[in-house]
């Protein structure tokens, strides 16, 4: 299996603050990968860096085999809050990338309309953010992201604002929607439940400065269930290495 | 039907409000016996009004045209002003306090100075609306830069978005409720500056009006140009909340629906 995104020996320091630390990993094509860890162990300073948006102080990046510089515009990049603008509606907030890289206006449209149906906003092209849902503004952003056609999709605690009901039948949804998209997804989370829900394969990351303690990959058939035995298993074993790090994270 | 309904609804109180406010003027001053030299009556004062109505409306336009031009000459310099407090956060360390300390000069001290040095004509006018009409533009210009979302921006950089494109797409839209909140604010207060700059010393305008009136103690003129000065202001003000529905429809919705704060979270 060919590497989509192999990242390795990564190191990046604020002044003092060591925040990542010989951090490698790597993610196949259309693998969903999740990386798990401690609240603020630096799991959103790599996305940042992915996307372009801060530089690494050592290591290397390969895409597709190749070293690889992130820049802006490179991998699509959703964060936990969902950053819609009110003054546009749900349409034109949807085609924000496409805008952004100087697709015709009524091509970028029509590109979007397409997709309203599958991300369960059809009806809702013209309303405003403030007039949708928690669990659709969610599923708007990630249409704003998926339109961008990129290859990777970063998606930094996508659900973690969510109300519980919300977020499962998100996840549901996700899952769909990758049978039919096929990106490689790098996603973060810190509930472990949703990690071993979703992924193939799952990063666990230490506190502060974030290296790698574990890998797990999950070969249980979807739609999983949390109730399945050997679900169960690996939910406490991925609780257990996770237990020390986030005790020493609060000391 | 409905749309009248709603406008009484809006404005019905106010004009009920003021209707017996001018209604137990008139008592007042009938009843009272004041001297219509010490306290002219409301239809006293609109007869005066519609005798003298061309010259009233003559000066009007010179007034309004010396607001307009200092209104938009402080637009444009607040809203370029406030991109600059925007761009470095050490120029705005340096020269806010300074912005907000110039606030504090009475202008009636600034005003006679400055027709000393501009002369009788237009320009100390434009200066003053320009000096009252600066300070509030600039700081809602400011304000709503410092609003905007900063995940919103990560999310622009990250789709590779210019300084210029986060400039028109994203700061200046969410700019706009607290720019116009500035730009009611600097109309409101305009006329009044314009007319103490021709109070000071013009050839023409409300202000001169008024210290002519002033002066020939034919107070129920004084009273129409002072009642002509806050229609004005008031139609000025009703304007700028209309062509802030026209630019920014989607926030008088979204407040509309108590869908609350900036919606942006």
């Amino acid at each position: 299996m060919t590497e989509k995104l192999k990242i390795t020996n990564l190191y990046k320091n604020y002044g003092k603050l060591s925040v990542l630390q010989d951090l490698s990993l790597e993610a196949a094509a259309c693998e969903f990968v999740t990386l798990i860890g401690p609240s603020g162990c630096g799991k959103s300073t790599l996305f940042s860096i992915l996307a372009g948006l801060e530089t690494a102080d050592a290591g290397q990046i390969w895409y597709d085999g190749q070293p690889f510089t992130p820049q802006p515009g490179k991998m699509a990049y959703m964060l936990q809050r969902d950053g819609l603008m009110p003054w546009r509606t749900a349409l034109d907030n949807a085609v924000l990338g496409l805008e952004l890289a100087k697709m015709p206006r009524q091509q970028a449209r029509e590109k979007a309309l397409g997709l309203f149906e599958a991300f369960g906003l059809k009806g809702f092209e013209n309303s405003y953010p403030w007039q949708l849902s928690g669990g659709m503004r969610q599923r708007l952003a990630l249409l704003r992201t998926v339109l961008t056609d990129k290859e990777i999709l970063l998606l930094d605690e996508p659900f973690g604002a969510l109300d519980a009901l919300t977020r499962s039948s998100l996840q549901e949804w996700l899952l769909e929607l990758q049978e039919k998209l096929r990106r490689t997804i790098l996603f973060i989370t810190h509930d472990v439940e949703e990690a071993l829900l979703l992924s193939d394969r799952v990063y666990v990351l230490s506190q502060r400065p974030a290296n790698l303690k574990a890998v797990q990959v999950v070969n249980l058939p979807y739609p999983r269930q949390p109730a399945d035995p050997e679900f169960v298993r690996l939910k406490s074993h991925l609780l257990e290495i996770l237990r020390p790090e986030v005790q020493n994270a609060a000391d | 039907m409905r749309q009248i309904s709603g406008w009484l609804k809006a404005y019905g109180p106010a004009f009920l409000i003021i209707g017996l406010f001018l209604l137990v003027w008139q008592l007042y001053v009938e009843l009272g016996s004041v001297s219509p030299n010490v306290l002219p009556s409301p239809t006293r004062i609109f007869s005066s009004l519609l005798s003298s109505w061309e010259i009233l409306w003559d000066n009007t336009l010179q007034t309004l045209y010396e607001t307009f031009i200092g209104f938009g000459v402080a637009f444009a310099l607040g809203f370029l002003f406030a991109v600059l407090l925007d761009y470095s956060p050490l120029i705005k360390r340096g020269i806010y306090p300074l912005l907000i300390a110039s606030q504090t000069v009475p202008l009636v001290a600034i005003a006679p100075l400055l027709i000393v040095w501009f002369g009788f004509d237009i320009l100390p006018k434009i200066i003053i609306v320009w000096l009252v009409c600066f300070f509030p533009v600039t700081v809602g210009a400011v304000d709503g830069f410092a609003a905007v979302d900063p995940d919103t921006s990560r999310l622009f950089q990250a789709m590779g978005a210019t300084r210029r494109e986060i400039f028109w797409k994203l700061k200046v839209p969410s700019a706009l409720p607290s720019l116009f909140s500035g730009i009611r604010i600097a109309i409101t207060y305009s006329i009044g500056g314009a007319i103490l700059g021709e109070y000071v010393g013009a050839e023409k305008g409300l202000g001169r009006l008024i210290s002519l009136y002033s002066r020939s103690f034919s107070r129920s003129l004084v009273f129409a140009v002072v009642f002509i000065t806050a229609i004005l202001s008031l139609l000025l003000f009703i304007g700028v909340t209309l062509l802030q529905r026209r630019v920014m429809p989607w926030y008088f919705k979204m407040r509309g629906t108590g869908a609350g704060g900036r919606g942006n979270s």
